[in-house]
């Protein structure tokens, strides 16, 4: 047993050895390989986001040299900013109505289509497409046509002899029309769902079968647990896109917020702040600020997860 | 159950090896960091560093010298005004054939001025770029803007056939002279003659606030079903705003870009809106943030409204639609005057050169050629203000047959304003924030979210923090 280890050990310094080599001969063609990713993560990434967190303590109106004012921006948001607040309400109805709604229907749509469909890609890359346009301008401004006065949905409910509001134009509805905007991106949701869906064994559907689950008892008692790592990554990922929703309040919105205040999603405020009123030291507090919270958001979710989440590699 | 995702449509998630908590984990941090920077880095675009230096000079040659290189120059606008430009451009690039110009249209005016910003910021502003009384402070003042006056002065660029209420326009809060206006405009009424001549109504009274929201009371119910009176342009239109303060006597704003007149007023003005509104005699709230900016969509020129505060020079663009549904004629009515003051305000358009140009002479040369050029005012036919040189504008109203639809009643209207001493505003460097605070207050008015009283306060609060930021 102890030669035996011994030679593991030997073995394993040799590997070491032998991979130290490989390091050594070809390293600095390796770091030529990543020298243009480097550049852009040094350059593009991480310099301006420390200079942004510079800038959060400043004064900075784009045009002259930033001014040191301390915490002046971080007082401001906590202690003097009520247009921050409406913005932060806003943003957590958004969050809190998208994020579930996106879950479910893609949960609900992959589980339909992970029953052997035939057409499976056809339906699949279907489904995927809104998540490629979803987020562009032109989307977003078919979308204000969709939901205006005019639009196609109160076309729809005049035949059924309803009259619609204008819907983006009205505080109560505005925000739910970007929520939808929003839900209607589900692709990628889905095809990840539908991904994990195909890695749960059959074996344990038909042995609850045996014992005589229902489909209620198997989505619950199965689905639900074995899917529950997907169910976070989902959710992880759909809480820090949501947060950071800005191209859909924008267009809808003309950049305003409005209808009164109902469309005036943090991003947009933050965008508001730096370029209507040259206040970009107190939009980059603003941004650090939420890059804090979702942040600590994330560390709570992954906190919170060894309650819920069953990664089925559990002693 | 430690299965790897690596079959089916896992395998889109390239990587066959890991565990799924691996996988899940680091694509979860992975995303966190990218989606954290990703918001940032739109803002950290945009920062750059030092501050150009605004040069005056006052040599005799200032601004003159070889014509030639590539001159950069951006404008706003799309369609027909593009055209224009263009003829302009051309018939300049053939009198200075060594000189190439790098001409960019923004099609619309808040995402120009969002862009313009950026390229301040960043000290690469093009040589030329279009400017407005609006917003020019914001550039002046942060010395993004060179001052022209040397350039006036030793001949380069020449302002001797402009009236001198207009060459003060694009003046700064220093005195000096940081625009060439080359197109002057205002703000003023718009009806469709045909309408209120059909509901039985004569031309709006526009000598007085009270005589106008009663005729405007009056015709509501004598519209065709779907017709309003009148658009709510409490929130979303300015120089109605300027109109209702110029008018009681009081400035706009103080030397300091604060909001200058008392809050009484501001009471009083959105009260005026309110009456209306509440009496249907204005679209609903709820079709304000749906009104088009493209001036072939908006309100007056779909037929929706009667009445509505429309620049001058863009009757032709909005007359358009209407002939052709056979919906009426419209027509231009002036901003009341009183013995307190003048709602009138000209919001000129017109020529900077920027800080960081380096190529004045030929900027200057560009400049004072658009200025003055017969045959280049003849090809830009006043399409963004009435051309600001008083002989190219009797020229233009004398032979109008190069003008489009309804420019020459515009042009007409504008030389009335002119020789009527219209006010002119000091405009804040922050101005674009107060336009944001006027909107979104009201919009609270207008959707009961807020007290007339509550709004104001809130609006004053909002637009003096602008003017100290």
């Amino acid at each position: 047993m102890t030669i035996g280890n011994g030679a593991k050990v030997a073995g394993a310094r040799a590997q070491g050895r032998r991979r130290g080599r490989w390091l050594g001969a070809d390293g600095p063609a390796a770091y030529l390989f990543l020298t243009p990713w480097l550049v852009g993560l040094v350059g593009i990434t991480l310099g301006p986001l420390l200079a942004s967190l510079a800038l959060s303590f400043t004064h900075y109106d784009l045009f002259n040299n930033p001014v040191w004012v301390g915490l002046a921006n971080y007082q401001q948001m906590f202690l003097g900013d009520p247009t921050l607040l409406q913005s932060i309400r806003v943003t957590i109805t958004y969050v809190v109505v998208s994020v579930p709604a996106i879950l479910v229907l893609s949960l609900a749509l992959a589980m339909l289509l992970n029953r052997g469909l035939q057409g499976l890609t056809v339906y699949r890359a279907l489904f995927y497409l809104p998540s490629l346009l979803g987020g562009s301008v032109a989307i977003a401004v078919l979308w204000k046509q969709v939901f205006g006065t005019d639009g196609m949905l109160n076309q729809v409910l005049l035949v059924f002899h309803l009259h619609g509001p204008t819907w983006i134009g009205i505080p109560s509805t505005a925000l739910y029309t970007l929520v939808m905007l929003n839900v209607w991106q589900f692709g990628a949701t889905m095809i990840i769902f539908l991904a994990g869906l195909r890695q749960i064994p059959q074996a344990l559907y038909e042995s609850a079968q045996v014992d005589g689950a229902g489909i209620v008892r198997r989505f619950l008692h199965i689905t639900i647990p074995m899917l529950s790592p997907v169910i976070f990554f989902n959710g992880v990922l759909g809480l820090i896109r949501a947060f950071q929703v800005f191209t859909s309040a924008y267009v809808i919105s003309n950049g305003t917020g409005q209808p009164a205040g109902s469309t005036l999603l943090y991003s947009l405020y933050l965008y508001q702040q730096g370029f209507a009123d040259y206040n970009m030291g107190y939009a980059a507090a603003m941004a650090w600020a939420l890059l804090v919270f979702i942040a600590g958001l994330t560390g709570l979710a992954f906190l919170t997860a060894r309650f819920w989440v069953f990664y089925g590699d559990q002693g | 159950m430690g299965g790897s995702i690596d079959g089916g449509p896992g395998r889109w998630l390239g990587h066959s090896n890991w565990t799924r908590r691996e996988l899940l984990s680091a694509a979860g941090k992975g995303a966190l960091l990218a989606a954290s920077a990703g918001g940032l880095i739109s803002i950290l675009d945009a920062c750059g560093g030092g501050s150009p230096s605004s040069s005056g000079g006052g040599s005799k040659s200032a601004g003159k010298g070889p014509v030639n290189g590539s001159l950069a120059f951006s404008w706003w606008g799309a369609g027909e005004r593009n055209t224009h430009t263009q003829n302009v451009i051309n018939l300049f690039q053939q009198k200075y054939p060594k000189v190439s110009v790098q001409g960019v249209a923004v099609g619309n005016f808040t995402t120009y001025w969002e862009k313009l910003t950026v390229e301040a910021a960043a000290h690469n502003l093009p040589d030329v770029p279009q400017m407005q009384v609006r917003y020019m402070q914001a550039y002046d003042t942060r010395n993004a803007l060179r001052a022209l006056d040397d350039l006036v002065a030793s001949g380069a660029i020449d302002v001797s056939g402009i009236p001198k209420v207009i060459v003060d326009s694009g003046r700064g809060p220093d005195g000096k002279l940081y625009m060439i206006p080359t197109g002057s405009a205002t703000n003023n009424w718009t009806y469709n003659e045909t309408m209120v001549g059909n509901a039985g109504m004569k031309a709006p009274p526009v000598g007085s606030w009270s005589d106008l929201q009663k005729w405007l009371l009056a015709i509501k119910d004598k519209l065709p079903h779907g017709v309003y009176a009148s658009d709510l342009l409490g929130g979303s239109d300015d120089a109605v705003w300027w109109a209702w303060v110029a008018t009681h006597g009081q400035p706009v704003f103080t030397k300091s870009g604060k909001l200058g007149f008392s809050k009484k007023l501001m009471v009083d003005y959105w009260n005026w809106w309110e009456t209306l509104r509440k009496a249907g005699a204005t679209v609903p709230a709820s079709m304000v943030s749906e009104e088009s900016t493209n001036n072939a969509d908006t309100y007056l020129a779909l037929g929706t409204v009667a009445f509505t505060e429309s620049p001058a020079n863009q009757i032709g663009a909005k007359q358009a639609p209407l002939t052709a549904a056979g919906k009426g004629t419209l027509k231009l009515a002036p901003f009341l005057k009183t013995s307190q003051g003048n709602g009138q305000v000209l919001v000129n358009n017109g020529m900077s050169i920027a800080a960081n140009t380096s190529n004045l002479a030929s900027a200057a040369a560009w400049i004072n050629f658009f200025t003055n050029d017969a045959a280049g005012a003849k090809a830009y036919a006043s399409d963004n203000g009435s051309v600001s040189v008083t002989k190219l504008l009797n020229a233009q109203i004398a032979d109008p047959t190069v003008l489009g639809p309804g420019v020459l009643e515009y042009l007409q209207f504008m030389k009335q304003v002119i020789a009527n001493q219209p006010t002119i505003i000091d405009f804040p460097p922050n101005y674009n924030a107060v336009v944001l605070a006027l909107g979104n207050n009201y919009s609270n008015v207008s959707f009961g979210k807020a007290s007339v009283a509550s709004a104001v306060d809130a609006f004053f609060s909002q637009a003096n923090a602008a003017a100290t930021s």
